[in-house]
């Protein structure tokens, strides 16, 4: 059914779900939500299949009105000027619960806050087509999602009729939010040997972790840029043979200053990897924003894989 | 996990790289999501949650030690078959090839089509197939400056490689000629024309005939 009509799409919003792993061999990328755990979160809270889509926003959210009744969770940032406004009376809208808006509603999102992406998750999740097994947007390539790319005004959004479950009330599913904001916090990413860390100077490898490195605004889906002292890399030209890549591989191309692949990365590259950001800090990774300064801690795989169970079992815990 | 073939193997190593992908796409290890060949490697990426990841590399270890006794170098790849105009409306860069290679146009046509092609694998871009083969005489570096825009189906020449642009990118390949073939469709079945392992030849076609296999395309 129609559920809402954009007036602004803000800065950048795109439908996405979990994504479409399994692709890559096709040169196709995962896409899916920047922040996999605020999908987790929101449609958890609003009692939604895990993989129901959202609708992604970057810096600057946007603004609605409801064209039916809903019920909406904002999460992975703080949304400090997002309002309903309903008959002239605005009243905020927080971060982290389920809201039920009614036909009429005007929602404005405004800037996304501490962080440079949240999630807008609706109950019954944004129905578009399936493209791939997945509802998420690819933009380099136009397909998937809302018609292939960013909304823009005017634009119809479709969500799936589900049974209406009884709202989530504020507690447990808040602390899940707060618990979130404070994890997105962290600015040390943590990372594990790349596939070509053997050109990594023995210098270069202990000097990445202690240079402090800043978030470029030339920042995308596609890969986070990062602005820092320029890296060598022992006894190499700068072009590899092309190899698979992963989210949160870091790539160092000739101009010494490192890239973060993101979930829209291309599916291989020809510079060197010399290390991977493990999939514990990826949320830290969507939330990024230009200026943010960041440095980078080695660890072992024992460790990264610790480090996401245990954040795995804490996220779960708060919906027990 | 991220396999690494020794770079001093053997020389066969892009029919290694390609069995052993087909082997693990065939054996369905649990928690596999994606199996990706690269260059020199494949990579297998896995969900830790869901299974043991200790159990998991024990079966993959398993299945590699295998690789040798199964490898056998007689099957014959698939091959297709890939229509191409070569006019010069759709071959910008051809006359510069040709001048650097003292060839005329014509006959970088007839070596670009008279070869057999590997594909090594996908990447870069949904659909976008490296093929391997290319005669000497017309290895060409790229661009200096890539073009902002190429249009989707464009064939393109750098070093040593030759491939099609499945969709509209900036560029930084020689082009010199167009397929009227949707490379890629992520609503088709199969989504991408090629896959790994494929052998692919290059056909030229004319403008009347590429205009009519567009028309059947539907191309958008």
């Amino acid at each position: 059914m129609i559920a809402l009509r954009i007036i602004d799409p803000g800065m950048l919003t795109t439908v996405q779900d979990a994504g479409r792993p399994g692709f890559a061999s096709l040169g196709v990328p995962p896409s899916g939500a920047a922040n996999p755990l605020a999908l987790l979160i929101g449609n958890r809270i609003l009692g939604n299949d895990l993989n129901a889509a959202a609708l992604e926003a970057t810096m600057i959210g946007p603004t609605f009105e409801c064209l039916a009744s809903l019920s909406l969770c904002i999460i992975g940032a703080s949304v400090p000027h997002a309002y309903i406004e309903r008959g002239g009376t605005r009243t905020p809208l927080r971060p982290g619960v389920a809201t039920a808006l009614s036909v009429g509603d005007r929602v404005c999102i405004g800037p996304t806050g501490s962080s440079s992406r949240c999630l807008i998750c609706l109950h019954g999740g944004i129905a578009c087509q399936t493209v791939l097994t997945s509802r998420s947007t690819l933009l380099s390539t136009a397909f998937g999602g809302h018609m292939g790319r960013a909304l823009r005004a005017e634009d119809l959004l479709e969500i799936t009729s589900a049974t209406f479950l009884p709202l989530v009330p504020p507690g447990p599913s808040h602390d899940a939010h707060v618990w979130l904001e404070h994890l997105l916090e962290r600015r040390t990413l943590r990372i594990l040997p790349g596939m070509h860390d053997n050109l990594l100077a023995s210098t270069t490898a202990s000097s990445l972790t202690q240079a402090q490195f800043r978030v470029s605004s030339q920042s995308s889906r596609m890969g986070i840029r990062l602005i820092g002292d320029v890296m060598s890399l022992a006894d190499f030209d700068g072009r590899l043979p092309s190899e698979p890549t992963v989210t949160g591989a870091v790539q160092v191309p000739p101009d010494g200053q490192p890239i973060i692949l993101g979930p829209d990365r291309p599916t291989t590259g020809g510079y060197p990897m010399i290390a991977t950001v493990i999939e514990a800090d990826w949320p830290v990774l969507a939330s990024l924003k230009p200026a943010d300064q960041i440095t980078f801690q080695w660890v072992d795989i024992a460790s990264a894989r610790r480090a996401f169970d245990t954040q795995q079992a804490q996220c779960l815990s708060f919906f027990d | 996990m991220h396999i690494v073939l020794d770079r001093d193997s053997c020389r066969s190593d892009t029919r290694l790289i390609h069995h052993i992908a087909r082997l693990l796409r065939a054996a369905n290890v649990p928690s596999v999501q994606d199996i990706v060949p690269g260059s020199t490697s494949v990579l297998i990426a896995f969900h830790d949650s869901a299974v043991d990841p200790d159990e998991v590399e024990n079966i993959i270890h398993d299945l590699l030690s295998r690789v040798e006794s199964s490898f056998t170098n007689h099957s014959t790849p698939p091959l297709a078959v890939i229509p191409v105009c070569y006019d010069p409306e759709f071959a910008p860069d051809l006359p510069d090839i040709a001048l650097a290679s003292n060839l005329s146009a014509a006959e970088v046509v007839a070596l670009h089509t008279g070869v057999e092609y590997d594909v090594l694998f996908l990447g870069f871009q949904p659909g976008f197939a490296y093929l391997t083969g290319l005669p000497a005489s017309l290895h060409t570096p790229r661009l200096r400056t890539p073009r902002p825009h190429v249009e989707p189906g464009s064939v393109g020449i750098a070093d040593d490689r030759t491939g099609i642009y499945p969709s509209a990118s900036p560029g930084g390949w020689r082009l010199i000629g167009r397929t009227p073939l949707r490379m890629f469709d992520a609503t088709r079945q199969p989504p991408a024309l090629l896959d790994f392992g494929q052998r692919v030849r290059f056909v030229s076609i004319s403008r009347a005939e590429f205009d009519s296999i567009m028309q059947s395309e539907r191309f958008p």
